[in-house]
């Protein structure tokens, strides 16, 4: 089936299968492979992608459903090889360590940031609560999230 | 993951159309988030999907006057941020917040989840408390199902063959209505419900009337509580008459025991869920 949609502000063309997962193609087609392949069933959110501005399990969308939609990946984020203010936190808090979950923590906490540019801690760890991390224990993540949000109330109770 | 093929029709006559023709052979796949990892595990056999994604206005939501009209394909995102539902139905945007994730939400759907037909549903014992009804087309036409009749045992529905639920009508709660949604699962989230509680009643001076409850996660369907409905009926909430819910409720509950909790810890936590709910009308 030929697809057109839209990947990282570029049209992209592809005859694909349409019953492919999004993530496949983005991984093996376009060669995005800062998309992580998981649990491969909507619990972790390795995968995690914006689609039309809303963030979602790439491994739980099929090519037939993206005709003519918006795709936004973790490659999409950094501009010009500078990294996304989000990105640059995550290294400076110390909120990446394997690093396997973090473009899909970054591609949550963008889409709230986006929808909601200064969230609480509550409403943080909410926009997360579908990324699972087995290394920081959330901490770093959220104070991650919270030193672009502007959080400084949340920032000060938490050391 | 196996491949399967999709059609993907650009109309909801098109669709009907392939349905009529192919029957159970046409798996229809709204948001994809049961789905998917179904075909992953190998759960459905030879079949074909039928992609809703593309057929115009299936996710729409709109006011009808003295009901909602929900498209089959609105998200559970969309219900949660419709001002529509937010203003006359709260109690549905409250249960469809407690789904999954933020990721599972913009994916999953109103329709999927009834046609899904879980026990655990987060959505259905909130419509069943609304009086929901359930518009179902074919190509022969269209025809109306109570959402408390549309589930018959855990994955099976009154759909046919030919069928498509294509939209939910949710009557409007009325002004000063008394609800709750309150859901027991093993995590804040992600979690599938062991226990949920959906309550809807009119009060007037404290006095309760039209008074529905449905139970989600202890039968193997989303089922009400009549007895314990009929109890509060009539009377002004106060803490014997709640204690008295409460003992009702968990004799009238018939809980199931399977992998996520016990028959007896379910019985237990309808009780308190109930009495949680009911207490939070006294403050």
């Amino acid at each position: 089936m030929y697809i057109c949609l839209t990947v990282n502000g570029k049209p992209v063309n592809v005859t694909v299968h349409p019953g492919r997962r999004l993530v496949d193609v983005l991984r093996m087609d376009l060669g995005l492979t800062g998309t992580k392949i998981g649990c491969e069933q909507g619990e972790c959110g390795a995968c995690t992608v914006l689609l039309d501005g809303r963030a979602v399990n790439s491994c739980l969308v099929l090519m037939s459903q993206v005709e003519g939609r918006e795709v936004l990946t973790i490659e999409g984020l950094t501009d010009d090889g500078e990294l996304h203010a989000l990105q640059q936190a995550f290294v400076d808090t110390g909120a990446v360590q394997c690093g396997f979950c973090s473009p899909g923590f970054l591609m949550s906490a963008y889409a709230l940031l986006s929808r909601n540019p200064h969230p609480s801690r509550d409403e943080i760890v909410e926009a997360v609560t579908g990324n699972l991390c087995r290394c920081t224990g959330y901490r770093k993540i959220f104070q991650a999230i919270e030193r672009v949000a502007g959080c400084v109330a949340a920032r000060t109770e938490e050391q | 993951m196996r491949t399967l093929e999709v059609l993907a029709p650009e109309t909801l006559e098109e669709a009907l159309a392939l349905k009529a023709h192919h029957g159970t052979a046409l798996l229809p796949l709204a948001g994809g988030t049961d789905v998917i990892p179904g075909i992953r595990r190998g759960a459905y056999g030879a079949v074909a999907l039928l992609d809703l994604s593309r057929i115009p206005d299936l996710n729409r939501i709109v006011d009808d006057g003295t009901e909602i009209r929900i498209g089959a394909l609105a998200t559970h995102a969309d219900v949660v941020e419709s001002a529509i539902v937010g203003a006359h139905i709260p109690v549905l945007s409250e249960a469809c917040g407690t789904v999954g994730s933020v990721q599972i939400r913009s994916r999953g759907t109103i329709g999927g989840n009834l046609c899904h037909a879980s026990p655990a549903s987060d959505s259905v014992p909130a419509l069943r408390v609304l009086g929901s009804v359930c518009e179902i087309r074919s190509s022969k036409g269209t025809r109306e199902i109570p959402v408390g009749d549309f589930c018959i045992s855990p994955g099976v529905t009154r759909v046919l063959p030919a069928d498509l639920l294509v939209g939910i009508r949710v009557p409007k709660m009325r002004p000063g209505s008394r609800w709750f949604y309150l859901k027991l699962g093993q995590r804040r989230a992600m979690a599938i419900a062991k226990v949920s509680v959906a309550f809807l009643a009119a009060e007037d001076g404290g006095v309760l009337s039209d008074v529905r409850i449905s139970l989600g996660a202890v039968a193997p369907t989303v089922c009400g509580a009549p007895r314990t409905a009929a109890c509060l009926e009539g009377k002004k909430l106060g803490e014997t008459v709640i204690s008295e819910a409460v003992e009702m409720i968990q004799t009238e509950a018939k809980p199931i025991a399977d992998i996520r909790s016990t028959e007896e810890y379910r019985r237990e936590m309808v009780g308190v869920l109930l009495g949680r709910g009911l207490r939070g009308f006294l403050e």
